[in-house]
This record gives structure tokens, sequence and C-alpha cells, in this order.
């Protein structure tokens, strides 16, 4: 829910206060990047991804109609440009994650892993593998699954960033759980080996 | 297999967006459905090991304002270009206004304003010429008649003088008949005397043909020089006023950049 001091923020920078939209974008700039870091997977793209949608933000922030749309609307402008880096990424053939199984050095990091499962994870380790495990999820599915589990949209809020129903949006948060739950089961990841408390 | 109402179910009651009610029934199924609470239970491990990502804090700022300023200065990078365009375009419709033209020929650039004003004066030139031109034939006609007139004076005289002459031989000759002939200074004086009138009318003529050739050739001079006054005082008129009229859009311009440049300035402060 929005809140009326975040309602009117967005209305200020609609009425072009500098000062409001810094603030703006200190509220919101570690919530994007965080999200384009899961999303992508790599901290300059993500950083690049949050400046522009920033800079979408302020160019464009007069089309918003509805000032308390403005969280699903935000959310909409870095998914499409984490969408455009991905196919981006796909077109140079180097797109670490999704052949990651066939990518030797990296897998032989897991492979080591899943050797030694007494082994426990160092949180620096834990996040690494998380991004990739995310990474290897269907796209639709890993936009859900980081605005549930990381930003904390409800899920009526998923369904309009991503103009899908609610029943979609559940749906492909649940295929996704289960797809990470597979891909941890191959890890060896599990609650045992990450003692780490965060 | 777990249907679609069960899949919302399921991820309803593991993010707690379900109410009392709703919550107590979905409990309720899952006490009687070991699958569904396992399913539950697998889709509970693995939220909670997701969780274990910590939320990553950026390193280095976000570099907003310097890359907003950028595009600001894009903007301002094509104000000013318009602002350049804008005055360009105004310098070739003031030169279209006025004519402007510039040629290069024989080593030399020539920049002249207004042609049709020159093309006007041209024609102004080509009447005053003509206006000379008759002038002169009129002239011409005049000293004709003049000459005509003094021949046929000449003519007349002349015939009186033959006439006397004759009158004169007459006499003499009836003297003659009293004498026989005319003496040789006789013969000389009416000689002389026709030569000598001739001789002035000839004078008088070329006198006053002479002095008329100097008038003509003064007014000529005269009326050049005035011609000429008139055409430069009109073209210095009118690279004052394209001078005064560019100057004034200049300052326009100049105040119009300067209030543009203190509304940036204030905005840039503002932020």
């Amino acid at each position: 829910m929005e809140t009326i001091e975040s309602i009117k923020l967005v209305q200020a920078v609609k009425e072009g206060n500098a000062k409001a939209f810094n603030h703006l974008v200190n509220n919101w700039y570690q919530k994007i990047y965080n999200y384009a870091l899961k999303f992508i997977g790599d901290h300059e793209r993500a950083m690049e991804i949050t400046q522009k949608t920033f800079i979408a933000v302020h160019q464009h922030i007069g089309q918003l109609k509805d000032a308390k749309l403005f969280k699903s609307w935000l959310y909409q402008i870095a998914i499409n440009y984490c969408r455009e880096e991905g196919r981006k990424q796909k077109r140079k053939w180097i797109f670490p994650f999704v052949s990651f199984k066939q990518q030797d050095s990296q897998f032989a990091e897991v492979q080591d892993f899943i050797k030694t499962p007494q082994a426990n994870l160092e949180q620096e380790e834990l996040n690494e593998l998380l991004l990739k495990a995310l990474a290897l999820l269907p796209e639709d599915q890993r936009a859900v699954v980081i605005m549930k589990e990381y930003e904390g949209l409800k899920f009526r809020e998923i369904a309009q960033v991503l103009n899908v129903s609610e029943n979609t949006a559940k749906s492909r948060m649940y295929y996704g759980l289960k797809h990470l739950k597979k891909t941890f089961d191959e890890w060896n990841i599990n609650k045992e080996n990450t003692y780490y408390e965060y | 297999m777990n249907t679609e109402k069960d899949i919302a179910q399921l991820m309803d009651y593991l993010y707690g967006e379900m109410n009392t009610s709703e919550k107590a029934i979905f409990e309720k199924k899952l006490a009687e459905n070991p699958a569904l609470q396992a399913e539950l239970d697998n889709l509970k491990s693995t939220k909670q090991l997701l969780g274990k990502s910590k939320e990553e804090v950026p390193t280095q700022p976000l570099v907003i304002n310097p890359v907003l300023q950028v595009y600001k200065s894009k903007d301002q990078y094509w104000r000013r270009w318009a602002g350049v365009a804008a005055s360009l375009l105004l310098i070739l419709l003031t030169a279209a206004w006025w004519n402007l033209s510039i040629s290069v020929g024989d080593g030399s650039i020539t920049i002249s304003f207004n042609k049709s004003q020159q093309s006007k004066l041209l024609k102004e030139k080509v009447a005053v010429e003509e206006n000379l031109n008759a002038q002169r034939l009129e002239l011409n006609e005049y000293l004709k008649n003049r000459v005509a007139a003094l021949r046929d004076s000449l003519d007349k005289q002349f015939l009186m003088r033959k006439t006397q002459l004759s009158e004169v031989s007459s006499s003499q000759i009836a003297d003659h008949n009293n004498r026989d002939f005319i003496t040789k200074e006789e013969l000389s004086v009416v000689l002389n005397s026709i030569n000598q009138e001739q001789s002035e009318n000839i004078a008088i003529l070329i006198n006053a043909s002479a002095e008329n050739q100097k008038q003509y050739s003064q007014s000529l001079v005269t009326e050049l020089a005035t011609y000429m006054e008139a055409k430069r005082e009109s073209d210095l008129e009118l690279i004052n006023y394209a001078l005064n009229e560019m100057q004034m859009r200049s300052a326009t311009k100049q105040e119009q950049t300067e209030m543009v440049l203190a509304k940036l300035l204030e905005k840039w402060e503002n932020e």
C-alpha cells in the first residue's frame, strides 16, 4: 500500500521538484539495484539498469497518470530494462548462467561443493549460488520470485506490474520455487549446510 | 497433482496473504492432506533458502544527477543550436528581405543590399541618360537651326551686298560710261567689306557654339554628380537601417539567452 507521503513525493516529482526526485531515488534505488542484480546476476550491469530506470523515471514521470501506481510503474520499467539486458546477453552468446551447466569453470565450483556435502557455505558463496540458481529460472518465473521474495510485493501488485492475472502470478511463483528446489537439491544446498543465519 | 486453486492457496498461505477464515479453512485442508502438507514444507524450505540471500548494498552511489545534467546539457545544446539556427534563418530572411547580394569576381568581393532598389536606381540612371540625350539632341537641333538661320542671314546679306554692288556697278558703269572703267581700289574696298562681315558672322557663330557646348557639359557634370550623391545617400541609408535592425535583433536575442541562463542557474541552484 502506498503511503500518503510517498504519493505526495511522486506528485512533487511530477511537478518538476528536483529535491523530491533525489529523495525518490534515495528511497528506491537500492531496491531496484537488488532487483536488477538478482535478475541479471552482475553488479555493473545491475547498476547500469538502475541508472537507466531512474533516467526513464525522470523523463517520463509526467506520463504517470496516478501517483498511487508509481511502485508498479517503477518495477515495470526496471523489468523491461532487465529483459532487454537479458536479450542483449543472449545475442552476445555470453549469458553466463543460462549455459551454466556447460560452463566448466563455474560448474566445477558447484561440482566441488556437491562432492563435499559437509562443507558449510559462507554468506558470500551462498549469495553467489542463489544468484546462479535464480539465473537458471525462466524469465517470467524469475521476475515473480524476485518481486515476491525480495521486494515483498503482494501478488496483486506483481500481477499489476506484469499485466497478468493474480493466479498467473501465483502459478509462476509456485513453479519458480519448485524449479529452485530442484536446483538446490542438485547442488546439495540445504538447511544443514547453510548454517549462516541472515 | 495440485490444481490451480491449490497452487493459489499454497502461495497465499506461504506468503501470508490469507485472511483469518481462509487460513483456518486451508490449515484444515492441510491436516487432511499429507501430500499437500509435504508440498508446503518443500516450498517453505526453498523459501527459507532464498531468504538467506542478503540484500546487497550498492558499493558505489548511483550517479544519476550528472547523467540528468547531461540530458539537460543536451537540451541546452539543442536550445543553443536552435538559437544559432534561428539567428541564421533571421539573417537569411533579412538578407532576402534586403536582397543581400554577394558576388566574387575580378579578384574582389562585392556585397550589396537591395537589388531591387539598385535596379530602380539603374532605371533612374537610364532615364537621366535618356533625358540628357534628348537635351543633347535638342541642343544639336537648336544649333543646326541657328547655323541655318545664320546661313540664311549671310545669304541675304550677300544678296543685298550683291544688289548694292550691282547698283554700285550700274552707277559705276554709268560713271564708266562716263569714265569707261571701275578702279581697283573701289573693287578692293567692296570685297574687303564683304570679307570682314563674313568673318564677324563666323566668329559670332563659333563663340555661340562654344558657349552652348560649355553650358551643356557643365549641366551634364552637375546632374551626374547629383545623381551619384543621391545614390550614395540611398545606399548609406539602407546599410544603416540594416545594421540597426541586426543590432536590435542581436540585443533581443542576447536578452532572451540571458533570461534562459538565469532560469537554468536558478534551477541548478535549487537542485
